[in-house]
């Protein structure tokens, strides 16, 4: 069911794209997250030429090589490509239920689906920010109760993330129809 | 999801409205509340050129025309403008946001969607005024962050005699490096650092201020290695304290790894007598007879906003500080040298 899902909205080139630009975007504040600080400060400081704020900015997304564990680094990998999917594959289910149901109530019952289901991945997201932050060991304190040093949150993430892709299949795959009765086992 | 414009008092206004076009003779109906004025002096507009017709669903029913009515009360629609503009900086401001809300509180749901039409309006009108409000937030950030950065710069401790210092003390710009010996991204960073300075220190554009950052709570041996690299300093002065930290680093696998018993033989391979080594040692975890000392560094990395190891703060000639948290690439640090180095 998950790889027809797939299937199904990957054939289009503009969810590719929505799902690599997500999952980039991800990434991307997942590595600049223990800076954001410095990153503010580098954005809005006159004195700076654009090419060099540029620079520092895309230097600091190579802290993935350095200020990450291999475990973490390939979480966040997994949780970016996780939630770029996430979002393409809700786009998609929304514009599906547009066409079948049409406007009015049909679409905010629509809507409050997939901000349900996108809610489970927006929460795994929660997991983005955890990470980084844990990985470099920021909140030691935390870390010392932690049995697996903070791991737990990026395995928890995936398993939410996870568990969002499939409703969001299921969805997919599940005609937009009435549901017919079925005879029951006497057959009346 | 089409917007809802036109409540059903209006509707039903209209109703009447075209029973009396119908009776053959048309008076403007006394509308008094605000989005009567607004939304139902637009449709009737409408309706006299033909684009309204009594019935029609209008859910999603945008008028066209301003009626005659409304060009009248322009006027009226400028003071309403006034409100529009400090809807929109409340979009910027949180506190002008509550103010604006509680203003906005005082009417009802019509009034408010009669305003939040009017709002739109204005907007699209004076589009010019949402780039007057990113500007003006845009400054009131740069403010902010240059207030933060003020506050980082004075929380970080001047470099001193107490202080050791890798490279050129008197470099235009200084990196003062919180670390810790036992965590794995500082022995990461560790040549990074090395690197830099073997790029910028050579010629004494930049110097390399080492301060102990010991996290007690996951590295219970990081505060004894901290005491142990100030006893080679005490006993070899700063190149041994160096010598003994890029050992250190080197020798730990990290997490508390380390065999402590491995640190007089460290002091003794590069040079410092055991025996005196191991006197300085002496004592409890807590730092022995540098606890003070360490714990002072440590206070000021909390100060100036390290939550973590290594925590780095690059300082510029002219004061400026960039505080950069965990073991970046050296390409990252590299470009903030180059930055505050062009900060004169």
């Amino acid at each position: 069911m998950l790889v027809q899902a797939l299937k199904l909205v990957f054939t289009e080139k503009k969810y590719i794209l929505v799902a690599l630009a997500a999952a980039l975007a991800v990434f991307i504040f997942g590595t600049w997250l223990p800076n954001l600080g410095l990153i503010w400060q580098i954005v809005f400081l006159s004195s700076v030429s654009l090419p060099d704020k540029l620079q520092v900015l895309v230097a600091l997304i190579g802290s993935i090589a350095t200020n990450f564990t291999v475990f973490s680094a390939i979480s966040m990998v997994a949780i970016a490509l996780l939630f770029g999917t996430n979002l393409a594959m809700i786009l998609f289910l929304l514009r599906l239920r547009r066409q079948f149901v049409g406007q009015g109530g049909g679409v905010t019952s629509v809507g409050g689906l997939a901000s349900g289901i996108f809610g489970i991945g927006c929460a795994a997201c929660g997991t983005v920010v955890l990470g980084p932050l844990l990985s470099f060991a920021g909140a030691s304190t935390v870390i010392a109760f932690l049995p697996f040093g903070g791991h737990e949150f990026s395995i928890l993430g995936l398993g939410m993330l996870g568990f969002s892709l499939f409703l969001i299949a299921k969805k997919i795959c599940t005609p937009t129809a009435c549901a017919v009765g079925l005879p029951n086992k006497t057959g009346v | 999801m089409p917007k809802l414009i036109v409540h059903d008092r209006c509707n039903m206004k209209l109703t009447e409205l075209h029973a009396r076009i119908q009776r053959g003779g048309y008076r403007e109906p006394r509308l008094h509340p605000l989005q009567m004025r607004v939304q139902c002096g637009r449709i009737v507009d409408d309706y006299a050129h033909g684009k309204f017709r009594v019935g029609m669903n209008l859910i999603g029913y945008r008028p066209q025309r301003w009626s005659n009515r409304m060009r009248r009360g322009r006027n009226f629609q400028k003071i309403l403008g006034v409100t529009a503009l400090a809807l929109g900086m409340a979009f910027s401001v949180p506190v002008a946001a509550t103010h604006q809300s509680r203003a906005v509180g005082n009417f009802d749901a019509r009034d408010g969607r009669a305003i939040e039409e009017i709002v739109r309006d204005y907007l699209l009108n004076h589009p010019e005024v949402i780039l007057e409000s990113v500007e003006k937030l845009r400054i009131r950030q740069q403010k902010a962050a240059e207030q933060k950065r003020r506050e980082t710069a004075d929380a970080v401790k001047a470099v001193d005699a107490a202080d050791h210092v890798r490279g050129n003390p008197s470099a235009p710009v200084k990196v003062v490096e919180y670390s810790d010996f036992e965590c794995p991204f500082c022995k990461r960073f560790h040549p990074t650092m090395k690197r830099i300075m073997d790029e910028y220190g050579k010629d004494g554009r930049v110097a390399w201020i080492y301060r102990h950052y010991p996290l007690d709570s996951i590295h219970a041996k990081a505060r004894k290695e901290a005491q142990a690299a100030e006893c080679a300093g005490e006993l070899g002065g700063n190149d041994a304290f160096w010598a003994f930290t890029d050992e250190i680093y080197r020798v730990t696998r990290s997490n508390d790894r380390l065999d402590l018993t491995l640190l007089p033989r460290i002091a003794n391979q590069i040079g410092l007598d055991r025996t005196k080594f191991e006197s300085c040692l002496a004592g409890d975890m807590r730092g022995g007879k540098y606890a003070r000392h360490i714990e002072a560094d440590r206070q000021n990395a909390v100060a100036s906003g390290g939550s973590g190891t290594p925590f780095t703060v690059i300082i510029a000639p002219n004061g400026k500080s960039f505080p950069l948290s965990g073991a970046q690439p050296y390409a990252a640090v590299k470009s903030l040298i180059e930055l505050a180095l062009k900060e004169k």
